[in-house]
């Protein structure tokens, strides 16, 4: 059996407990379907603007399309990453990231770490940023990007955003192959609950919903509905609000995308209508706080 | 004579930026020194994952002094502005000289004595512009700073001659040091530097090494010992060893192994998977194909490095784990039903889908039967249609370098022929000059095909490469057709392949054919004459590719090799001579083009000409029967010239006074050199 603190849970809990010791606000993960923790409104809305902000947090993400019926080890359409953005970035951020590794039992002198290039776009956000994608032994277990725009908006002061793809660090951690292999609670014996307990049928029955069962029409209107609402919302100053009928929007596409209904053509139209969304309620959110 | 030391240290930078920043650093270094009348003996330049290093030797304590000129107002201008001029240069009138400026006056001209200013005073400012003007491909800020560079600074190291340069950089907030970090795990200490010596062995002696090309031997050596006792071969990659070299301070090289299963996979997706996702080195067996091993290159020096060896073992399972199960998804689907897909991939948005490229791809290469009777139309059709097909299957959409290839095997495990599957495999080939180039016919045939829809749909929707841009790499393509033409012998008329393409494009206008068909044809001619520059003379080119071109690059490239063989013997460059003599003579008498010829005014030497030419031409004619002529017989017939034409001018004058007689003569002249240029291309020569 592992250790307790080499469990998946465990991992969560030691990055929590770690970045809280680095000032970090510990927040939860946000109550609807997002594609990554950059759309939480914690990172997207505080990317911008001049305020230092810290947090940490684990998020489910949701990608419709990377659904493999649970047959694939490495890829499911429902997964977990633990966030962190430090704005601005401070000086020894890599140290930083590099001490988090400790913390979860990844030892520098045992492994071999390197950053190799892979700067990041988010184009349904317009965000974008350059850095790195960590590999540990090979493994990529994070991405490390330092935000230069979001919303098409330059970043008055620059964050660095780390996000660790926990199931990867966790097959790296535990020596396991598998996703569903991995052990969630650290308990050995009856009392023990893995990866694939908890998530092994849902991601066999999101991913026939996904590719096979869903909607198509209602997906469609509702998504005309939610860019509609976002819209109306936004008239009447509700940034917040407003950001979440664009999450709403963002993440049927996904639905859509996966079910594979918006051609290659249709399909930088419909990024674009998710992206003028965002930017809307980033100009927005901004103006309601007072930032130019 | 002193040394400057300066390492910018950063967040690790791309790999592929590395090289070029290298080469910017030290021409930055030689302009500002040589802007501050610097000397210097030599000056290097170093750049890896987290440094950008110049080692400036030679160079000295102090400028040198030197004197300044500096021109002042005219001699007639007003007092107060020749004062002004005084006061600004600090000197007197009698420190001044008069010198005209041609045109514009007398002028005012003050020699100042500059005394030399300490080199190491003169430093910050080059350290300062360097920082501050130094390009890279892509740019960030960090922190709250607005000054971008490819990765964070975190430290400046510069030292000359033993101490330390004050520089203070505010933005972003860098003090200079005298002092760098080494290895990021395996050394912990900050290292004093007094010199470059110091500094690459106290580097080194923390997991280091400073100099690219050092490191990049280091792996070759390594690889190469891992492998000797394993008697096997590396698949070589440059490309890839640069970026490796580009990822590591301290290399250690490790061999990993490929489990038994996977080798069933195709190798090429083995060693694209590696590469591109894990930047692995490819190995061979004895018999140069795959083994079942992979070279990583890490960053660590480990007691137990079976660790790090494990877990990109780990991982490259997985990643193969996918491949297997794309390939097994593929390979159950008939590769022709996912043509359907294609409708949705776009090709280009006015040229429509890629499936739209393969229906036109069908009727094209069906057409090109006509002139090149290569294949039997059925294989052609077959083969048309499964071209692009790969193109939506799972491992495709991984890897898209796969395409092709994967289309390659599928039909092969699906049992199509032999020649299909390959035509499938290599219809894009070549992709550049050194790229292999096709050879089966049915391969050529498509092959050729591809690359002519795609030339005559961009020109056909007014898309040309410009001198910068050639997003399309039309220009590459206009290669491709080239050397499938020349390195298969076909013998083909380029308008009649470029109508066939035209043709297949059912929106285009009729009334556009012929412009769009020229403007093909002259680009591929450029390209022509780019092609042929290593292999021929210039005026050659020029001569064989004038503005008459007939569009058939392998008679082109016949008639130039001839020529070229002909033209390096003696018997070549005498009937060239010849020739020439009569070009100019005829050029100097405008009044004659093809006056009629009266044998009866032939003196002997006339007649003798006048025979041989007669016979010459008759010997012609069945050389000119054919598209390619034997251009070697055809030099042999003309050869019978020589001695006829030289009689000719030793014993006849042709400019005389009587009329008849110098047109007569004339008339005779042009008709030699009608025969000479009746099927070669002298003229210019």
């Amino acid at each position: 059996m592992i250790e307790l603190s080499r469990s998946f849970q465990g991992i969560i809990l030691n990055l929590q407990n770690f970045w809280a010791r680095q000032g970090c606000a510990i927040v939860q993960p946000y109550d609807m379907e997002i594609g990554a923790a950059t759309f939480h409104p914690a990172i997207a809305l505080k990317a911008l603007g001049s305020k230092p902000w810290r947090v940490a947090f684990v998020q489910p993400c949701r990608r419709p399309k990377d659904g493999r019926y649970g047959e694939n080890p490495n890829r499911t359409g429902y997964y977990y990453q633990f966030q962190v953005l430090l704005k601005p970035s401070p000086e020894n951020v890599q140290q930083l990231y590099l001490d988090s590794l400790e913390a979860i039992d990844i030892d520098p002198l045992l492994n071999d770490i390197r950053f190799v290039e892979d700067d990041w776009e988010g184009p349904t956000l317009g965000a974008s940023g350059n850095g790195w994608e960590v590999w540990c032994n090979g493994a990529e277990v994070s991405q490390f990007t330092y935000f230069q725009q979001m919303g098409g908006m330059p970043c008055a002061s620059v964050s660095a955003e780390i996000t660790y793809g926990l199931e990867r660090l966790a097959l790296v951690i535990q020596r396991e192959e598998n996703f569903f292999d991995l052990s969630w609670n650290g308990v050995s014996g009856e009392g023990a609950i893995t990866y694939g307990d908890m998530f092994h049928q849902n991601e066999r029955e999101q991913s026939v919903y996904n590719f096979e069962q869903a909607d198509t029409g209602l997906l469609f209107r509702q998504f005309q509905e939610a860019e509609k609402e976002c819209g109306r919302l936004l008239d009447h100053n509700l940034a917040l609000p407003a950001y979440d009928y664009c999450l709403k929007a963002s993440h049927l596409f996904n639905l859509l995308d996966s079910r594979g209904v918006i051609s290659a053509t249709e399909r930088p139209s419909y990024i674009a209508r998710v992206r003028e969304l965002a930017k809307a309620c980033f100009l927005k959110d901004l103006n309601n706080q007072g930032i130019d | 004579m002193s040394e400057f030391l300066l390492e910018i240290f950063s967040e690790e930078i791309p790999a592929k930026f590395q090289l070029l920043a290298k080469d910017q650093l030290k021409s930055m270094v030689e302009e500002k020194l040589k802007k501050l009348f610097l000397d210097y003996k030599s000056v290097r330049t170093f750049s890896g994952p987290r440094r950008l290093v110049a080692v400036v030797q030679g160079l000295p304590l102090h400028q040198s002094d030197r004197i300044e000129e500096r021109k002042g107002p005219r001699v007639d201008a007003p007092l107060s502005a020749i004062e002004g001029f005084f006061a600004s240069a600090e000197i007197s009138r009698q420190e001044c000289e008069e010198i005209e400026v041609p045109g514009k006056g007398i002028f005012l001209f003050a020699k100042i004595s500059k005394k030399g200013e300490k080199t190491a005073d003169l430093l910050p400012i080059v350290i300062k512009e360097i920082i501050q003007e130094f390009h890279w491909p892509k740019t960030m800020r960090w922190g709250n700073y607005s000054m971008t560079w490819a990765r964070p600074i975190r430290n400046v190291l510069a030292v000359f001659n033993g101490q330390t340069v004050q520089v203070s950089l505010e933005d972003p907030d860098v003090l200079t040091t005298h002092t760098t970090q080494g290895h990021r795990f395996l050394s912990s200490s900050t290292n004093e530097v007094t010199d470059f010596l110091d500094y690459e062995k106290k580097l080194e002696e923390n997991y280091v090494i400073v100099d690219g090309s050092k490191r990049r031997q280091k792996i070759k050596d390594q690889i190469d010992r891992i492998l000797k006792t394993k008697k096997f071969d590396l698949k070589e990659d440059e490309e890839l060893l640069d970026e490796v070299t580009g990822l590591v301070e301290w290399p250690k090289v490790l061999l990993g192994r490929i489990e038994e299963p996977f080798m069933m996979l195709p190798p090429e997706v083995l060693m694209t998977s590696m590469k591109v996702h894990q930047r692995y080195f490819s190995v061979l067996d004895d018999r140069g194909n795959l083994a079942p091993f992979f070279l990583l290159v890490s960053n660590m020096e480990t007691p137990d490095p079976s660790r790090i060896v494990e877990g990109n073992e780990r991982v490259l399972r997985a990643r193969l784990r996918d491949a297997t199960f794309f390939w097994h998804q593929d390979v159950k689907v008939p590769l022709y039903k996912w043509n359907a897909s294609l409708k949705n991939r776009i090709f280009h948005a006015e040229l429509g889908s890629i499936y739209d490229k393969g229906g036109r791809l069908t009727g094209l290469a069906t057409t090109l039967l006509l002139y090149l009777p290569l294949a039997e139309a059925e294989d052609v059709r077959e083969a048309a249609g499964l071209l692009k097909a790969d193109l939506a299957t799972a491992m495709v959409g991984e890897f898209p370098e796969l395409q092709g290839i994967m289309g390659f095997y599928y039909a092969k495990v699906q049992g199509f022929k032999a020649p299909i599957a390959q035509a499938i495999r290599d219809h894009y080939a070549p992709m550049g000059p050194m790229d292999f180039c096709p050879k089966e016919p049915l391969s050529v045939l498509m092959a050729l095909s591809d690359k002519l829809d795609t030339l005559v749909g961009f020109f056909g929707v007014g898309i040309f490469p410009t001198a910068s841009k050639d997003p399309y790499a039309l220009r590459r393509t206009a290669l491709g057709i080239i050397r499938i033409v020349l390195e298969n012998k076909l013998d083909v008329k380029l308008s009649d392949l470029l109508a066939a393409a035209y043709a297949q494009y059912g929106f285009f206008k009729r009334e556009d054919q012929v412009k769009t068909i020229q403007l093909v044809q002259e680009f591929i001619q450029e390209r022509l004459k780019v092609y042929f520059k290593s292999l021929f003379d210039h005026t050659l080119i020029n001569a064989a590719l004038g503005k008459k071109w007939g569009g058939n690059i392998l008679k082109t490239h016949e008639e130039l090799m001839a020529l070229q063989r002909f033209l390096e013997k003696e018997e070549g460059q005498n009937l060239l001579m010849v020739h020439k003599r009569v070009v100019n003579i005829l050029k100097q008498s405008a009044d004659v083009k093809d006056g009629k010829i009266e044998p009866s005014l032939f003196e002997a030497s006339e007649i003798t000409l006048y025979e041989s030419l007669k016979n010459v031409q008759k010997e012609l004619v069945p050389l000119e029967g054919v598209s390619i002529p034997d251009y070697e017989k055809i030099f042999e017939v003309l050869g019978n010239l020589f001695q006829p034409l030289t009689g000719f001018f030793d014993n006849v004058l042709v400019q005389v006074e009587d009329p008849s007689l110098r047109l007569n003569r004339l008339g005779l002249l042009n008709l030699v050199k009608e025969t000479f240029e009746r099927s070669l291309s002298l003229e210019g020569l």
